[in-house]
């Protein structure tokens, strides 16, 4: 669930991570999103072909 | 589908807002914003190679979907031992077919209880909502 908090200082949307019997525990959106950098600056993600084509032999670091 | 084999290093993009909220919520003097700021001077310069990137978990322990992402430890070209910070970049192609890195997320790579991770912080970022542990 988002919340929207208007108090100056700590306005912005947050999410509630934790509702502990109606003590809610907030934490604010993170902006800008991925998406919305793409619609900044021109550009797009990769399809999964192209990421293998390009980073196909990079290592894997599992449990990071 | 385009060719994006690219060469041997890679552009490293970053935006100024989210510069300021990855890496300037660290104090001035604090290690973290050290280190990422001796980075970016480096990556600016020079892009990053192969060699310096970890592709990125589809499906991590901590919840975290960031499949198709790519990492890189700060401090640079230290062990894993003494790198305790990382980049999350998201390879991105722009108008001309350009292949470049963007970073997402920066942060601590395995923090103590109560504060996200960047891998956590990169999550959010994708996907607008904090991951759940399986």
């Amino acid at each position: 669930m988002q919340v929207t908090l208007t108090e100056p200082g700590i306005a912005g949307d947050y999410e509630v991570v934790e509702n502990d019997g109606g003590r809610l525990v907030l934490e604010r959106k993170l902006e800008p999103s991925s998406g919305e950098l793409h619609e900044r600056h021109g550009t797009r993600g990769l399809t999964d072909d192209e990421f293998e084509q390009a980073f196909g032999d990079l290592s894997r670091e599992p449990g990071e | 589908m385009a060719d994006i084999r690219g060469g041997a290093r890679f552009t490293i993009a970053f935006d100024d807002d989210l510069w300021r909220q990855e890496v300037e919520r660290f104090a001035p003097h604090a290690r973290g914003r050290i280190a990422a700021e001796a980075a970016r001077r480096v990556l600016e310069r020079d892009g990053v190679g192969k060699d310096g990137l970890a592709a990125c978990e589809a499906q991590g322990p901590d919840g975290t979907r960031l499949g198709g992402w790519v990492k890189l430890r700060i401090p640079l070209a230290r062990p894993a031992s003494e790198a305790p910070y990382g980049f999350v970049l998201e390879p991105v192609l722009d108008e001309r077919g350009r292949l470049a890195l963007r970073l997402v997320a920066f942060g601590e790579r395995h923090p103590r209880e109560g504060t996200r991770s960047v891998y956590e912080r990169a999550h959010n970022r994708r996907h607008g909502a904090w991951p759940t542990r399986s």
